[in-house]
């Protein structure tokens, strides 16, 4: 048996049943052992002892290894028994049972692999990948994350191998130079193809580490003297706990699994000074189209991959032609996603349930609101949209953070963009949004705070942190509510107060769901007038209150608390155009 | 499968307005929407699918370990080894917190 070569499965002698597995120990023959080098270790030995133990009717074997090393030997030696490597969803024993439940299938999890002792984290030497009929079915991945939906998606060599030697054809000696640290784990297609097929297929080490914290991530990074990251947006995004240097420039990172956040772009390339190339694809349709930052910032148009061909029709991505597509699969294949042909490749309008249709128009709500963001004065916003039963179909609704901002040249920034009937309707000005801490903010507090803003006098965020919020409010010498209140002496009444300030305050601060439902302890101690600047105090809330004093040169008017329900108030079914998001 | 000796946080000291604080902080950080603070065992493990376990997952320690440094400023600085024990539970993760802070104002001083 020639070692380190992996020849076509059906020249291999049949194997007996049972062998016993011999453990190699100690640096592979012929590698020179040195104490300060991680020198990347041979899995061809481990390999041989794998394969040699699996049954000789084996049609699958459920990959459930962690450790990339382990990994890579179990699906070269699945491979070179014949069967089809099942990759799970994770490594969990409900779905690997799941997986696993197919005749003549085995499960190998890491303590199967005879891996030799290795340093932390090790470099695994590429290893050459087989030679197979592009139709013969190599694997199967699971494309369903639910557990009642067991759909198992076949993947043959020309898919997977295909595109593994595609993917390091467009990138190795760009980007995809090893050694290569991927976060996301091998039995994920995208950890598979990114961090070990391709890597190999280009002729560069993997690094077998599952580092996931920033932390372990720099370390591994610094210890195995990676190139290339393989990581997603999530990951991505935690790296800035991380101070600048602690991750070296000249690694490239790839980034796919969700749309990249161009702030996490731009975060990356401020503080470690790398740039990232982002994988446009699926697991049904493999890889499609890549774009890599310049300066941290995403080009606009995706480029599809060398080998597919890409067509926009009505809005929409077609895949002309793919060899990573199923061979079975339509030509041309429709995606879920809404494109515009730019140039030779498109821009990504969203997942089509993101873009709405306004009196005909179409719009992505994902890139109006970027839109909304990079208008200069624009310091937050958020947009959502629901059905309106009126001609234009759907109503889009948006809240911006502009303090020095003039509202109508916002909507005209917009309008250059977009057409006109797509601007937001209303763009309602707030001082801040109550996003959470980690950035999320809900639709239902979107719904709340666009309604109680409605009558807001002007309110400009001052300071806040988490114990209070102090914000400015300004009281327009026209106000209706002066009028008869009283002739010749005009105080701002109680409930305007409460409806104008108040209320939009506490909605702008805070995450508010319900309506208002009390307000307690409220004592009018001096007047508001017309024309005032009045300091407006909150404290955050307190089992469901938010206490709040009106102040003006420094003098009390007005204290309380008001509580607001905890749940929105029935009927607010709005349909699902996704709430807004940010890294 | 920890043997009880073993279980991360067993023998340490409880801080109790810490990890008070750490339990919102979980909840608010993750948006876990039909937990609240007092339902979080202070030793239960946080993370796995193991009965009593939290059941958070490793996108949700990501978060976590943002939030606590937005939070307290205070990072773990090391492996994926060190820190399964430091985010083991709510005590492990407030007596690294308490521990961290101490530290931070000793150097400061």
């Amino acid at each position: 048996m020639p070692r380190g070569r992996l020849v076509a499965a059906e020249t291999l002698p049949h194997r007996p049943a049972s062998v016993k597995l011999p453990r190699p120990t100690g640096p592979t023959p012929g590698e020179a052992s040195s104490p300060d080098r991680r020198g990347p270790f041979d899995l061809a030995l481990v390999v041989d002892a794998l394969a040699g133990g699996l049954p000789g009717d084996l049609d699958r074997v459920v990959v459930a290894c962690r450790r990339p090393a382990a990994f890579a030997a179990a699906l070269a030696a699945t491979w070179r028994a014949g069967a089809v490597a099942v990759l799970p969803v994770n490594l969990g024993e409900g779905r690997l049972a799941d997986a696993a439940d197919a005749p003549r299938c085995l499960v190998l999890r890491d303590a199967d692999v005879p891996l030799p002792d290795a340093p932390d984290p090790a470099l695994i030497r590429p290893l050459p990948l087989p030679s197979l009929p592009s139709d013969r079915v190599v694997a199967e991945v699971f494309t369903s994350g639910s557990t009642k939906d067991r759909r198992r998606a076949p993947k043959t060599a020309g898919q997977l191998l295909g595109e593994a030697a595609a993917l390091a054809d467009a990138f190795a000696g760009t980007s995809l130079v090893g050694p290569v640290l991927a976060t996301v784990p091998p039995h994920h297609i995208y950890g598979l193809l990114f961090g070990l097929l391709a890597p190999f297929a280009a002729g560069q080490p993997a690094v077998d580490t599952t580092a996931l914290h920033p932390e372990a991530v720099a370390l591994a990074l610094r210890r195995s003297g990676a190139r290339t990251l393989v990581s997603t947006p999530a990951h991505l995004r935690s790296l800035a706990l991380l101070d600048p240097g602690e991750i070296d420039p000249g690694v490239h990172v790839f980034s796919s699994g969700a749309p990249l956040p161009p702030r996490t772009a731009a975060m990356l390339h401020d503080r470690f000074g790398v740039e990232v190339t982002e994988v446009f694809g699926s697991t049904e349709t493999g890889g499609i189209a890549h774009r890599t930052t310049r300066g941290g910032i995403l080009p606009d148009r995706f480029t599809p991959l060398p080998g597919v061909e890409i067509a926009v029709r009505a809005g929409r991505l077609f895949l002309v032609a793919s060899p990573f597509l199923p061979p079975s699969a339509p030509r041309p294949f429709p995606c879920d996603d809404g494109a515009e042909a730019a140039g030779a490749g498109f821009r990504h309008l969203g997942r089509l349930d993101d873009v709405v249709k306004v009196a005909g128009k179409r719009v992505s709500l994902r890139e109006l609101e970027r839109a909304l963001l990079d208008v200069p004065g624009v310091e937050d916003g958020a947009v959502v949209a629901e059905p309106d039963p009126g001609g234009r179909g759907a109503r889009i609704r948006a809240l911006v953070v502009a303090p020095d901002a003039d509202l109508s040249a916002v909507r005209a920034a917009l309008a250059r963009r977009f057409d006109p009937v797509c601007v937001p309707r209303p763009l309602r000005s707030v001082p801040c949004l109550p996003r959470t801490a980690t950035g999320k903010l809900p639709r239902v507090t979107i719904e709340r705070l666009l309604d109680l803003s409605a009558c807001a006098v002007p309110l400009r965020l001052l300071e806040r942190d988490d114990t209070a919020s102090l914000l400015e409010a300004r009281i327009p010498r026209d106000l209706p509510d002066f009028r008869g209140h009283f002739p010749g002496d005009p105080v701002l009444p109680g409930v305007s107060q409460i409806l104008r300030i108040v209320l939009p305050a506490a909605a702008a601060c805070y995450p508010v769901v319900g309506p208002p439902r009390r307000i307690a302890r409220l004592k009018f101690k001096a007047t508001i007038r017309p024309g005032d600047r009045v300091q407006v105090h909150l404290a955050p809330p307190s089992q469901g209150r938010i206490r709040f004093e009106l102040a003006r040169n420094g003098g009390s008017c007005t204290v309380g608390a008001v509580a607001f329900a905890a749940a929105p108030a029935g009927g607010e079914g709005a349909p699902c155009a996704p709430a807004a998001d940010r890294a | 499968m920890d043997a009880p000796e073993r279980t991360p946080g067993r023998d340490l000291p409880a801080h109790p307005q810490l990890e008070q604080e750490i339990r919102a902080l979980i909840v608010e950080a993750l948006m876990l929407e039909d937990v609240t603070p007092d339902d979080i065992d202070p030793v239960a493990p946080l993370f796995g699918n193991a009965p009593g376990s939290l059941g958070l997952d490793s996108i949700d320690v990501l978060e976590l370990a943002m939030a606590l440094h937005k939070r307290y400023g205070v990072r773990t600085r090391s492996d994926d080894d060190r820190n399964r024990e430091v985010f083991y539970s709510v005590r492990t993760l407030a007596h690294f917190v308490a521990t961290e802070r101490k530290t931070d104002e000793k150097v400061q001083a």
